[in-house]
């Protein structure tokens, strides 16, 4: 054998395919990967910090900027923390209205999921395709709140306006064309040989590694563990409706990338079964325009966001703002494998590994 | 229209005789006149071509492309060329400098030697060799040199993995492509470009050769480092592999050579499989023309399609697939040609 | 087949090739927005009650207002009311909170500027409203106008000697003020600060003439 040396390269904050500022240093010999070590913080906000300088209603917006490729999805689990906190019974129409929302966020994510995989592997065009469709739900966020990505549409108690009336057909529209975009996703990413060579049995996450990493969302499902919390402990109205939850086998990038298609499928039943049901009535309750929650009030509230599972842990010490704000961002703890699944790897297997851990950085580094 | 340019040549050479210059003198000057042709084709094609690229990209895309500066944006390349003109040429303070300048110079010189053999029309080669094909392979393997010197001399992680890569890369790729040529030597037994095309006045050789034909198209993307080969530039990976640290008109002339191989190969294959500038009705230049460009939308249309390929998958599918497919196709060849000289052909 | 999968795909893009385009031309063809867009953020002046509710609930502090108590009716008159977009996150709890429902978006987005002064959009009391106020208020901002103006007149005259004895210092007003001749909006702007904040204007004038000083170190030598 010839004597190699080991040397180490630097993977982003600058670079084309790390989804953000995220810092991947990866120690090389040639083309392989020996190590990996995951640099975060680039885009640090100090969420947190700001939450205890806000007002509970005023700390929404920057709710939504957590994970802002899904946006409905971060502030319908803050929303319903307070709410939990504050014992508020949201009416029904908002709660379905608030299940049509966030499935729409999740199928935003994960169509730029896909799209994003597509440009990371070099496969600009199918890049492009997805964009084209997730415009089509922004158009719809756009509708209903005026803004397109980081839409502050729910409030307190419910929604700041009902639906306009527009909504509702351009909403099955959409839905009516998930089958044609599948169509042209399995053509021309899913079934590609390439793409497949460079997914199937890379980046193998195995059942037991991702549970004691505490991976959540579709990464974890898509190793075999039948866990969503949509199913495992419905919040909101979950409990009412009929989805499957897509399981992948292996736990590679393969598998990866297949649960969040199938995901898209789902989520698109849940909302046409949501349009179906949807009753009118009030759309927001009624609450007190302080909000105040009791001294000493500690809540834990979790839902299942696009990315996995998202937390957020609030402190209450009676006053206009809250003690301490807590995230459980789950980008970050599902960046926290990308070492163990790239060890051994090419360095293209690890641009491919960071895409289908899917993590939003604005989530991760808070 | 046919013989236009070969006349507008002969008369040339009378005119500089006729002069009283000695008729050695007059072909040499002749040379350089097809020389500095040859030059300003191609530097014109290639702005016409990358306006083509971006066109035909956007519309897989279903976007318009450039479509602000003159009729169908057709002068966007030529402000992107002003535009890098007037950048600042930067040299990063740790490269090798001399390697590093030399590196774009030595691949734009090799890209442009490619075209002394292609026949552009009837009669219209510049220098007929009876090594023509032979030529056109080994200057165009040189590339390679010119790929490493830019990712060694740039003194940077990813230009090294780039350089390396293309090294790599167009080592495994010379062979199915030389490879893939030799059945239609076989069948010509004449290694001369006129010759080449000259045996496909029936018959078109990628009808003889189809085996030969798809080995090539492959291994012709991966010498031109196009997608979904493209290794040495990788953008998604390597940032941009051996041309990150180039700037301005240096990294546009890596650029420009990219594209004249791509025109280059491109019209060899017309040569080679699809008769050559053989057409009926138009002037011969004028078919090697619309060839090329036929094939070179497919180029595009792949390139825009997949994604790319990894590393040591695309050295094992040279070694393990595209070699033997070819090594077979040059027994099947050499059979069938004796088959057919037997039964008295 | 291998292959078949790769096939479908150039299908595929084959086929989009020869389609219409989606996207829109952007600047000759504008965007159809729904009723609900948030552009920008505009105020109803005269119907404004001053009550800063939407000053309290803005996360980002872009709002902001004076106003006047006018002590006969006890009610509060808006003088001015500053929006500072920059910070602004679109979150449309100002508008929702406005009792009198006197702010609104509107579907103008193209907000881009060249400097961050050029952002901030500040509404002062229209000329014709002004009649509107309590009467000590309306003769205390007649007599300021005054004294600016005269002061405006001043330094058009006489600058460097001014600026001189607000620097305290002879060299530099004569800098600043060679650098201010050309610059009429300066000008004013310093006059109108040293009418209602001495202190401010004495910060802000130092500031300009060392960079004044810094930037044309030749002609402040020539003027000296």
């Amino acid at each position: 054998m010839l004597q190699t040396d080991q040397y180490n390269i630097n993977i982003g904050p600058i670079h084309p395919s790390t989804h953000g500022g995220l810092h991947v240093e990866a120690v090389m010999d040639g083309e392989t990967i020996v190590d990996a070590i995951v640099h975060v913080g680039y885009v640090h906000r100090a969420v947190e910090k700001i939450a205890e300088s806000r007002t509970y209603t005023q700390f929404i917006p920057y709710a939504s900027r957590l994970d802002y490729l899904a946006s409905h999805l971060p502030t319908m689990g803050y929303v319903q923390t307070v709410e939990k906190m504050l014992d508020i019974h949201v009416p029904e129409r908002a709660e379905y209205i608030r299940i049509i929302m966030g499935e729409f966020s999740r199928i935003a994510s994960h169509i730029l999921f896909v799209g994003s995989l597509a440009i990371d592997l070099g496969a600009t065009t199918g890049f492009t395709y997805c964009m084209r469709d997730r415009e089509k739900i922004l158009d719809l966020f756009e509708m209903t709140s005026g803004q397109r990505m980081i839409a502050s549409y729910m409030r307190f108690g419910g929604f700041a306006e009902d639906l306009p009336e527009e909504f509702i057909p351009a909403a099955r529209n959409f839905l009516k064309n998930i089958p044609q975009m599948f169509d042209e996703y399995n053509h021309l990413l899913s079934g590609n040989e390439i793409l497949q060579a460079r997914l199937k049995n890379i980046g193998v996450l195995s059942a037991e590694d991702a549970i004691n990493y505490g991976i959540t969302g579709p990464n974890l499902r898509a190793s075999g563990v039948d866990y969503d919390l949509r199913k495992a402990e419905p919040y909101g109205i979950y409990d009412r409706f009929a989805f499957d939850v897509p399981l992948g086998e292996k736990g590679d990038n393969y598998d990866r990338f297949m649960v969040r298609l199938q995901e898209i499928e789902q989520s698109g039943r849940i909302i046409t079964q949501a349009l179906d049901q949807l009753p009118e009535g009030e759309i927001r309750a009624k609450i007190p325009r302080i909000v105040k929650p009791e001294k000493g009030l500690e809540v834990y509230h979790r839902i299942e966001s696009a990315k996995g599972e998202l937390g957020y842990y609030i402190v209450s010490d009676g006053g206009e703002k809250p003690y301490r704000l807590h995230v459980r961002a789950p980008s970050f703890i599902n960046l926290m494998v990308l070492p163990l699944i790239s060890r051994g790897g090419k360095l293209q297997d690890i641009i491919a590994n960071i895409a289908t851990l899917d993590p939003v950085l604005g989530e991760a580094d808070r | 229209m046919e013989h236009f340019f070969v006349n507008t040549a002969h008369a040339l050479v009378a005119w500089l005789t006729g002069l009283g210059l000695a008729p050695g003198w007059a072909d040499l000057i002749l040379l350089v006149v097809q020389w500095i042709a040859v030059i300003i084709i191609v530097i014109l094609n290639i702005t016409v071509l990358i306006w083509l690229e971006r066109k035909v990209s956007g519309f897989i895309q279903q976007r318009l492309g450039p479509n602000r500066l003159g009729p169908f944006g057709m002068f966007q390349t030529i402000a992107d060329a002003i535009k890098l003109l007037t950048k600042e040429d930067i040299v990063p303070s740790q490269t090798d400098r001399m390697i590093f300048k030399t590196a774009p110079m030595v691949f734009i010189i090799i890209s442009v030697m490619l075209y002394v053999v292609i026949p552009m029309g009837d009669g219209m080669e510049i220098v007929d060799l009876n090594v023509g094909l032979f030529y056109f392979i080994s200057i165009g393997s040189l590339s390679t040199i010119a790929l490493l010197m830019a990712g060694w001399g740039s003194n940077n992680k990813w230009s090294l993995l780039g350089g390396m890569r293309s090294v790599a890369q167009m080592i495994s790729y010379e062979i199915p492509l030389a490879f893939s040529l030799l059945g239609v030597v076989m069948i010509t037994g004449s290694l001369r470009m006129s010759d080449i095309v000259a045996a496909q006045s029936n018959i078109w050789f990628v009808v003889l050769q189809p085996i030969a034909f798809i080995t090539y198209f492959i291994s012709a993307t991966a010498e031109l480092n196009r997608g979904p080969f493209d290794m040495p530039e990788a953008e998604q990976e390597l940032t941009s592999g051996a041309y990150t640290e180039y700037t301005g008109m240096r990294w546009a002339l890596f650029f420009l050579a990219e594209y004249t191989n791509l025109v280059a190969v491109s019209a060899l294959m017309a040569t080679v499989f699809f008769g050559g500038w053989q057409g009926p009705w138009l002037p011969s230049w004028l078919w090697i023309i619309i060839k090329t460009y036929l094939i070179l939308n497919v180029f595009f249309l792949i390139k825009w399609t997949f994604p790319r390929i990894r590393m040591d998958h695309l050295m094992s599918f040279s070694w393990k697939f595209l070699i033997p497919v070819s090594l077979a196709n040059i027994l099947l060849t050499g059979a069938g040609i004796e088959v057919l000289m037997r039964m008295g052909w | 087949m291998y292959g078949t999968g790769l096939l479908k795909g150039l299908g595929i893009t084959l086929k989009h090739t020869f389609e219409r385009e989606i996207t829109q031309q952007y600047p000759e063809q504008m965007p159809v927005l729904p009723a609900r867009f948030r552009g920008n953020l505009q105020l109803d002046f005269q119907d404004c009650i001053a009550c800063e509710m939407c000053t309290k609930v803005c996360p980002n502090g872009v709002l902001s207002l004076e106003s006047v108590r006018d002590d006969k009716t006890n009610k509060k008159k808006l003088m001015s009311y500053s929006i500072d977009f920059q910070y602004c996150m679109y979150c449309n709890f100002c508008v929702e909170n406005c009792p009198k429902h006197c702010l609104h978006f509107d579907h103008n987005f193209e907000l881009a500027a060249y400097d961050r002064e050029n952002i901030k959009k500040v509404y002062q009391r229209p000329q014709e409203l002004v009649t509107d106020l309590p009467e000590e208020i309306v003769a205390a901002e007649e007599k300021n106008q005054k004294r600016i103006s005269v002061m405006i007149g001043a330094l058009q005259k006489d600058a460097p000697k001014i600026l001189g004895k607000l620097l305290e210092d002879e060299e530099k007003g004569k800098v600043l003020a060679a650098a201010l001749a050309s610059d009429q909006d300066k000008l004013e702007k310093i006059a109108v600060m040293m009418v209602e904040d001495i202190e401010k204007a004495k910060k802000v004038a130092g500031a300009l003439a060392n960079k004044a000083a810094k930037d044309h170190p030749k002609e402040g030598n020539v003027v000296a």
